[in-house]
């Protein structure tokens, strides 16, 4: 549940955000889509909302992109689901896009800055 | 985008579908884990999810491949467009199809007969060496053993040089003899053109042709197929020629043919050929009789070439002033002379079909203005309605090329079907059947420029009309005309054009038919129905006696005149039209003794009794041979009217004695008669001086029947044949035709020129009417709206129709002017293949511009003809 005084974000907000979410997601190891949802949803202390429905078809695309690979394998309670697991190219895309972002958010504070001041 | 996934679409689809379930299935659980009840915890995992198809229609976007799908809707919507406007594309494919096709046709011939390689490896730099009569006669003449001779021994410029007769002989043996066309070659005369045999081998100048105890023969490869049933044990075989026995060393490639028609005796493609051999009598001065070819030396230029043979005439000339006096020499590059014939005519033609295809470019262009003009309004709607630009400029695009591709394929069957007509109605040996195959490449420029001119003028208005605010057009719609004032002008220039060159094309066409007419309007002399001819030769060995020959001949004309329906029957040694006489020089007893090159010169024939009377010459004066002359010479002479003229223009020439040149002894002749002109050498031919001597005197190996019959003359063919054959087995007829049959192939070239002219014209007429009825036709559209306020306001119909007709009539008229300075200029070209038509006849000019003012009025009338239709209210009203 979103905290109060941290309205949820829509993950789809800035665009190619929620790619990197899921790339991240999936650093550790391979996990289907429900889990790369909850744990997105719970690492960000709810404030990022993935819109499940928009999370499928960015798996899709990460996957043509060649960035993750996808396998049908038993869930935890051993019913047919598709684990994604990041490739070689998508560890690469991950530390890019991890580097790109925060210099996006460099900048964007020392734009917002003065104004806190 | 990926083909892969495109085509595993359907799958992966699927398999998302699955993937969304075991989401489903999974995030229900965690909701009853929660403590919901099922059916709730389903229905929140659901709305948790979102809309099912849109997700999957998403995810399914991404394996499109999207320009492809929305190609094919532009595909499926441009079929639509196209059909709903049927007339539009019709004509569109017709112009098209046309404009391709004829060139497509015609560049074929051009290709198969001026560019490309002929099949000699050496053919550049071999070249044809021929005697020129000077100062204005004969500039191909044949020449004499003695002079070619000296040419081969003495010349600087050569690496070799080679002899050839083409010749006529006997080929017996088989089942029946027949009479086939050979040719007699120096041995290096197949190294010269650099071709070797498919079977055997060539002649070796050091061992072929030798002595008259070794002759050796090659088969052309159709000769193999048809008389030796492609045996390869031909080789070594012995065959006979003329009553003499040759060995079959070699027979060559198929399709290798080398003739030049120019001097040649048999006026056909030789089927054989053998080794020539001089014997020292053969080594004459006098009679010229061989084609001679020279393989140019390395570096040696056709100048450099010309000037040193030029110089080695001249030493033979001193030399031997009474045979080489006035006898230049004439190098021609061997391509220019076996394509020199027809090279004019080709490249006409090619003018002629170029035209078209720039009218059916312009007849394109203006279709797709006057389209994209009308399509403003629909491309304003849709962008109104949210299309972006360049998705509306790419469905133009996309019909431009649909209509395009179409056309471009319908040209080609086109073309093919051009081609098939062209090859049926060629006369024989004008162009290489055997060579033409659809060219590609021209096929490929001919689409191109078409599709171009078509990509060119749909889509840059579409471009012009999409960068345009979309509510101008809309208004435009409702009112002015203004801005598309710009667009009417492009498309009146291209009719203009359109309508100038078709004139040109159509004066050019009427030119030629009108040339052709008076050709076979000519009367050739002699009443050519119902007579059948039939050469004749002998074989040298079996009638050397003059005595077996006159017999034979007695022998046969009784038996043809005794064959029921033969009225009369005769023979002569040069038949009109049949391509050769033999001329030489005459003198006048008691005038001043001349050298033979100052002489006036007449053609000489040898003619049986009743050879006029068959025919239908018409006699003159004095009387033609009888039959006693038909046994022997008497030294008499028939000649005819010009000759008459030329040689005793004020006095009678019956009685008056003449030396014609072609004896052995060189006795005078006796003038008996005299016989009217006869067109010997084709119907637009001078006439000229002919003498007749009667069989006897000169006693030829060849004769050719003539035989005057009640009916079709070709009925009598069976009977003739059996005739001969019943007095000697062994001898064959060949060229059996109607004398109607020579006459008109005489005229075959021209007539064939003529007809494709002609079609080429009609097309572009076709193609120009069908221009002007377009804009006008759009004119009308355009101004509708003006056109029913003018009759609301009182306006009589026929005066408005009157005024939209004179729009069309001033383009026509200013396309007609202009196509005529253009004509003026260009059938100037025509003039060399024209008989007695001036190039600009006024009747001529008059009549096509005529025609072209009176279709175009037409053509005007049908488009502005819908006005009538118009009800003033409702256009108002629309509006």
């Amino acid at each position: 549940m979103p905290k109060p005084g941290a309205p949820p974000l829509d993950a789809d907000l800035l665009q190619g955000t929620l790619d990197l979410l899921i790339l991240q997601t999936l650093l550790p190891g391979p996990a289907h889509g429900h889990t790369i949802a909850h744990v997105i949803e719970h690492r960000s202390d709810e404030v990022l909302q993935v819109e499940h429905g928009s999370l499928y078809p960015a798996l899709h695309r990460l996957q043509n992109r060649g960035w993750i690979k996808s396998e049908w394998g038993p869930s935890e309670n051993n019913r047919k689901a598709r684990f994604y697991r990041l490739t070689a190219a998508g560890r690469k895309q991950l530390l890019r896009q991890t580097s790109r972002w925060e210099q996006l958010v460099a900048a964007v504070n020392s734009v917002l800055k003065p104004a806190r001041e | 985008m990926s083909w892969t996934r495109f085509f595993q679409r359907r799958a992966r689809r699927e398999e998302s579908a699955a993937e969304l379930e075991a989401y489903l299935e999974a995030e229900t659980q965690d909701n009853i884990e929660r403590g919901m009840p099922p059916a709730e915890a389903r229905r929140a995992a659901h709305i948790k999810l979102g809309n099912v198809t849109n997700i999957l229609g998403n995810m399914a976007q991404q394996d499109s491949v999207s320009w492809l799908e929305t190609l094919w809707q532009d595909v499926r919507y441009g079929f639509r467009m196209l059909l709903k406007h049927r007339g539009f594309a019709l004509v569109s494919l017709l112009t098209l199809a046309l404009g391709i096709g004829a060139n497509t046709a015609i560049f074929t011939v051009v290709d198969a007969t001026l560019i490309r390689p002929l099949p000699f490896p050496n053919a550049n730099r071999v070249v044809m060496a021929w005697e020129h009569r000077m100062p204005d006669g004969e500039r191909q003449n044949v020449t004499s053993p003695a002079t070619f001779l000296r040419w081969q021994q003495d010349n600087t410029v050569f690496d070799q040089m080679a002899a050839i007769f083409n010749d006529s002989s006997i080929l017996s043996g088989g089942d029946v003899p027949e009479q086939i066309a050979t040719a007699s070659v120096s041995p290096n005369f197949f190294s010269i053109l650099g071709v070797n045999a498919a079977l055997g081998r060539v002649f070796v100048p050091e061992q072929d042709g030798k002595s008259n105890s070794n002759r050796v023969a090659v088969l052309s490869f159709d000769t193999w197929q048809r008389r030796f049933a492609s045996d390869p044990g031909v080789l070594g075989q012995a065959i006979t020629l003329d009553d003499k026995p040759y060995t079959v060393v070699g027979v060559m490639p198929r399709g290798f043919d080398f003739f030049v028609k120019q001097g040649s005796f048999s006026q056909k493609k030789p089927q054989i050929w053998v080794a020539m051999n001089f014997s020292p009598e053969n080594r004459t001065s006098h009679g010229r009789y061989l084609q001679a070819i020279g393989l140019l030396r390395q570096g040696v230029t056709l100048g450099h070439a010309q000037d040193a043979m030029l110089s080695l005439q001249s030493r033979l000339e001193a030399e031997d002033p009474a045979s080489m006096k006035n006898w230049s020499v004439n190098l021609v590059p061997l391509r220019a002379q076996l394509t020199g014939e027809v090279a004019q005519g080709l490249r006409l033609l090619l003018a002629a079909v170029g035209m078209v295809l720039l009218i059916a470019c312009a007849n394109v262009a203006t279709l797709n203005l006057a389209r994209a003009s009308a399509r403003r309004h629909e491309i304003a709607i849709r962008m109104a309605l949210g299309a972006a630009a360049k998705r509306v400029v790419r469905q133009v695009l996309t019909e431009s090329c649909l209509l395009s591709l179409m056309g471009g394929a319908a040209g080609f069957c086109l073309g093919y079907l051009c081609l098939a007509v062209l090859k049926s109605i060629a006369p024989a040996n004008l162009i290489p059947l055997d060579a033409l195959r659809l060219d590609w490449r021209v096929f490929a420029f001919a689409t191109a420029v078409s599709v171009l001119s078509g990509l060119l003028f749909g889509t840059i208005p579409a471009l012009d009309a999409a960068r345009t605010a979309p509510r101008e057009p809309l208004q435009e719609g409702a009112g002015t005309v203004s801005s598309g004032e710009n667009r009417g002008v492009a498309r009146r220039i291209l009719v203009v054009s359109e309508i100038a060159i078709a004139l040109v094309l159509l004066m050019g066409a009427s030119l030629l038919i009108r040339s052709f007419y008076r050709i076979v309007a000519v009367d050739p002399g002699f009443r050519p129905q119902n007579v059948l001819t039939a050469w004749v030769q002998f074989p040298n060995a079996r009638y050397q006696k003059d005595e077996q020959k006159n017999q034979f001949f007695e022998r046969l004309l009784d038996s043809v005149r005794a064959i029921p329906g033969v009225r009369s029957a005769s023979a002569d040694g040069f038949l009109p039209f049949a391509g050769i006489i033999a001329a030489t020089a005459v003198q006048v007893e008691g005038r001043p003794v001349l050298p033979i090159s100052q002489l006036p010169v007449a053609d000489v024939s040898l003619v049986e009794p009743g050879f006029f009377e068959t025919l239908g010459i018409p006699l003159i004066s004095g009387r033609t041979f009888n039959q006693s002359e038909a046994f022997q010479a008497t030294g008499n002479v028939v000649i005819s009217q010009s000759m008459a003229q030329t040689l005793w223009p004020h006095e009678d020439p019956i009685g008056k004695r003449v030396t014609i040149y072609m004896k052995r002894d060189n006795k005078p002749s006796t003038v008996i008669g005299v016989v009217g002109d006869v067109k010997h050498a084709g119907l637009a031919s001078a006439v000229r001086p002919t003498a007749y001597w009667s069989y006897p005197e000169l006693g030829f190996q060849f004769m050719t029947l003539v035989i005057r019959t009640d009916g079709d003359p070709r009925a009598f063919i069976p009977a003739l044949r059996e005739a001969v054959l019943r007095i000697d087995k062994d001898q064959p007829l060949a060229d059996v035709v109607p004398m109607e049959t020579l006459l008109s192939m005489s005229v075959a070239r021209t007539r064939f020129a003529t007809q494709v002219m002609a079609a080429f014209a009609l097309i572009a007429f076709l193609l120009a009417i069908v221009g002007i009825y377009g804009v006008v036709s759009y004119d009308v559209e355009q101004r509708g709206r003006e056109i029913g306020i003018r009759i609301a306001l009182g306006a009589q119909r026929a005066g408005v129709i009157g005024l939209m007709l004179k729009r069309g009539m001033v383009l026509a008229g200013i396309g007609i002017g202009l196509g005529i300075a253009a004509s003026l200029g260009l059938t100037r070209l025509l003039t060399s293949v024209l008989y007695q038509t001036r190039p600009n006849e006024p009747i001529l000019i008059a009549l096509d511009c005529a025609a072209l003012a009176m279709v175009s009025l037409f053509a005007s009338y049908i488009a502005v003809r819908r006005i009538t239709r118009i009800d003033p209210m409702a256009m108002l009203r629309r509006e």
